[in-house]
């Protein structure tokens, strides 16, 4: 180094940091007062004219931040530019309120994430159909077993030691109920419902397997109804008077399972990920899909509260279970044809705009 | 291995996380202690609690005023039911999607809700840090009557549940990065929103000293480092608050004096101009040698 350059200094001698700062302090005022609107309110509460300063201010920030930490010898103007420009940061790439187009993205992105989830979901079908198979069998050789797998409350009458006749009248019950008991029971099932549903997928964490029990035993129950039904010659009508509701129902049930399988899958076995973004990936899939499990909830509690009475013709049930299948269907129709779409933009685009680098979390703690 | 330096005690107790934005200048957040995190969440559950009991008093109001209980109770009893659901499931997701990520109680701490990968907060994140707070929170308050009333056939899942939301409550104690599930799920960090504040430099001499001529030589400012720098700093900060005592001062001027070879009679008469030049000084020399490349980390160091 050069000491000659810059010997004893003349007396009131300033540091270059100190020169650094005066030129730049005006635009770090300007931005801090920007983002400090935009953190009271939002975003969109800027004019035009501060809209259009922001990432310039921003930038600016960022690169006196840079020569900062590389030049200046200031704790406190290193630390000021950090904080001021991480709230810059926030205000810009923080959080956006949603749009209905959003809103609108998700609802189709829900069938795209079951499909790709749908070794999951066949999972949580053989768990499900494997409590059927066991139960019905258990109930078919010996009715005492009915006991164990359906709580009494859940019975509600119907037993093997109920009269054929007392258990056709329940399927056909044309509902005595007046409109508000219905809209109870309906939301008693909707909110029971989705709030198991949620555990399942909550509790898949711990490697899926609450998520086993609980399809499993849902399987149980309906396999002894089954099971008791039949051996009356009503699988028939019991059907009928299942499918209307249950089609969205145990539907969303199983993706609830799959839900949580996803989730137990991801940290059983990352693969090659941490542990951490395994869960992260599974978990913002299996969010997704627990999302459509629970409007799918909704939507059956309803049916099940309000219609399931008002129809009781047999052909007409299967028609309406029908109906709830190709309306599954168009849903996934619907992903699909956005998969496209999206498809279709990323080729016409060629490059999209990908985030360019990405800081790794693990390093950030000291 | 480094030493630790005094002056960073009250940094290195925060632990913080570094993202990379596009800009390629990394940022440093503090994540939010597990304390206030604690906090903000009674608060909000205080809010949660009180919205519900209103929204009893509403409903009750609205069905007395109509005239409506003998012939639709049913229906406000649906929309209780409804309607707690919707509060315990939504109120977080609903104030974070719409406070860009801060609730109510959030928002009162200073803290709020970051993706981990730097990206904005998506929607999927959201729902799935919230999705877990059932599991963490509202389970467990629920758990425990439910696990003694039902004592059938489910009771002893209710057992088993417990025990996995013990785990689950208690994770945040034990996660480095004080995370809880449901950000582990989410992809998100809870983060202490930083504040700006800009202070004076201790380098713009005040007008006193400015009427004092000292100078030193290359010499004589090669002698400290970044570390006795940052300390000094300090000290003049203190100085502003009145914290300072005018006898150590004293000391540390003559200190300083004698370990740099400086003759005069300013470390003695006027100890505190004496300083805030040979900080604006010695800042000078290490900022000038630090374009060079050169750091001069303490005064062990030979540069």
């Amino acid at each position: 180094m050069d000491t000659n350059q810059s010997p004893t200094s003349s007396a009131p001698s300033t540091p270059r940091s100190v020169q650094f700062r005066k030129e730049r302090e005006a635009s770090w005022r300007e931005l801090e007062d920007i983002v400090e609107r935009v953190q009271n309110k939002s975003l969109s509460s800027l004019d035009d004219r501060d809209l259009q300063r922001l990432p310039l201010l921003y930038r600016e920030a960022m690169n006196s931040l840079s020569v900062a930490r590389a030049t200046a010898l200031d704790r406190l103007l290193i630390r000021y530019l950090e904080a001021l420009c991480s709230q810059s940061y926030l205000a810009i790439y923080g959080a956006r309120r949603p749009s209905r187009r959003m809103l609108w993205a998700l609802f189709v992105a829900v069938p795209l994430e079951i499909r790709k989830a749908s070794r999951e979901l066949l999972l949580a079908i053989l768990f499900f159909a494997a409590g059927i198979a066991v139960a019905w069998s258990l109930v078919d050789r010996d009715p005492q077993w009915f006991h164990v797998f359906v709580s009494p409350q859940m019975a509600a009458g119907r037993t093997p030691w109920a009269t054929t006749e007392s258990l056709q009248n329940t399927l056909y019950d044309s509902g005595q109920k007046k409109g508000d008991a219905l809209s109870v029971f309906a939301s008693f099932l909707f909110t029971n419902n989705a709030r198991v549903g949620l555990l399942a997928f909550s509790l898949g964490f711990l490697l899926g397997i609450p998520a086993a029990i609980l399809l499993f035993y849902n399987g149980l129950v309906l396999g002894g109804f089954l099971s008791l039904f039949a051996s009356r010659g009503l699988l028939i009508p019991f059907l009928g008077w299942l499918l209307p509701h249950g089609v969205p129902e145990i539907f969303a049930v199983l993706l609830c399972g799959g839900a949580g399988f996803l989730m137990g899958r991801a940290l059983l076995l990352p693969g090659s990920l941490l542990r951490t973004e395994a869960l992260r990936n599974a978990g913002l899939r299996a969010s997704l899909i627990v999302t459509g499990a629970i409007f799918l909830f909704a939507y059956a509690a309803l049916f099940e509260g309000f219609f399931r009475q008002l129809i009781v013709d047999d052909v007409l049930r299967f028609l309406v279970a029908l109906l709830q299948c190709l309306l599954l269907l168009w849903w996934f129709y619907l992903g699909q044809k956005q998969e496209q779409k999206d498809l279709a933009a990323e080729n016409f685009e060629q490059e999209t705009p990908a985030w360019p680098l990405q800081a790794d979390p693990q390093r950030g703690g000291r | 291995m480094r030493r630790k330096r005094p002056y960073q005690s009250e940094e290195s107790k925060q632990r913080t996380v570094s993202i990379l934005p596009p800009e390629g200048v990394p940022l440093r957040f503090v994540i939010a202690p597990v304390s206030s995190r604690f906090s903000a969440l009674a608060f909000d559950l205080l809010l949660i609690t009180i919205s519900m009991y209103l929204m009893v008093f509403v409903l009750i109001a609205i069905f007395v005023a109509g005239g409506l209980f003998k012939s639709g109770g049913g229906y406000a009893l649906s929309f209780w039911l409804i309607g707690i659901f919707l509060i315990r499931q939504c109120y977080f997701f609903f104030f974070e999607m719409i406070w860009q990520g801060s609730t109510p109680g959030k928002k009162l701490l200073g803290l709020r809700v970051i993706a981990r990968d730097g990206r904005p907060l998506g929607l999927q994140g959201l729902i799935a840090r919230n999705l877990m707070r059932d599991i963490e929170v509202f389970i467990p308050l629920g758990l425990f009557s439910q696990a003694f009333q039902m004592g059938n056939e489910s009771a002893w899942l209710s057992w088993m549940a417990m025990g996995w939301c013990l785990i689950a409550l208690t994770f945040p104690f034990f996660h480095p990065q004080s995370m809880r599930i449901g950000d582990i799920v989410g992809g998100t960090f809870v983060i202490v929103i930083p504040k700006a504040e800009l202070e004076v430099d201790k380098a713009r001499q005040t007008t006193l000293a400015r009427k004092v001529q000292i100078s030193f030589t290359p010499e004589q400012l090669a002698v400290y480092g970044e570390y006795e720098l940052e300390t000094l700093a300090q000290l003049l900060r203190k100085v502003d608050e009145d914290k300072a005592d005018a006898d150590d001062l004293r000391i540390i001027a003559r200190t300083i004096a004698d370990k740099i070879r400086y003759e005069g009679h300013e470390p003695l008469s006027t100890p505190l101009v004496f300083l805030q030049i040979f900080y604006a000084a010695q800042r000078k020399a290490l900022e000038q040698k630090l374009i060079w490349g050169q750091r001069k980390a303490n005064k062990h160091q030979r540069s």
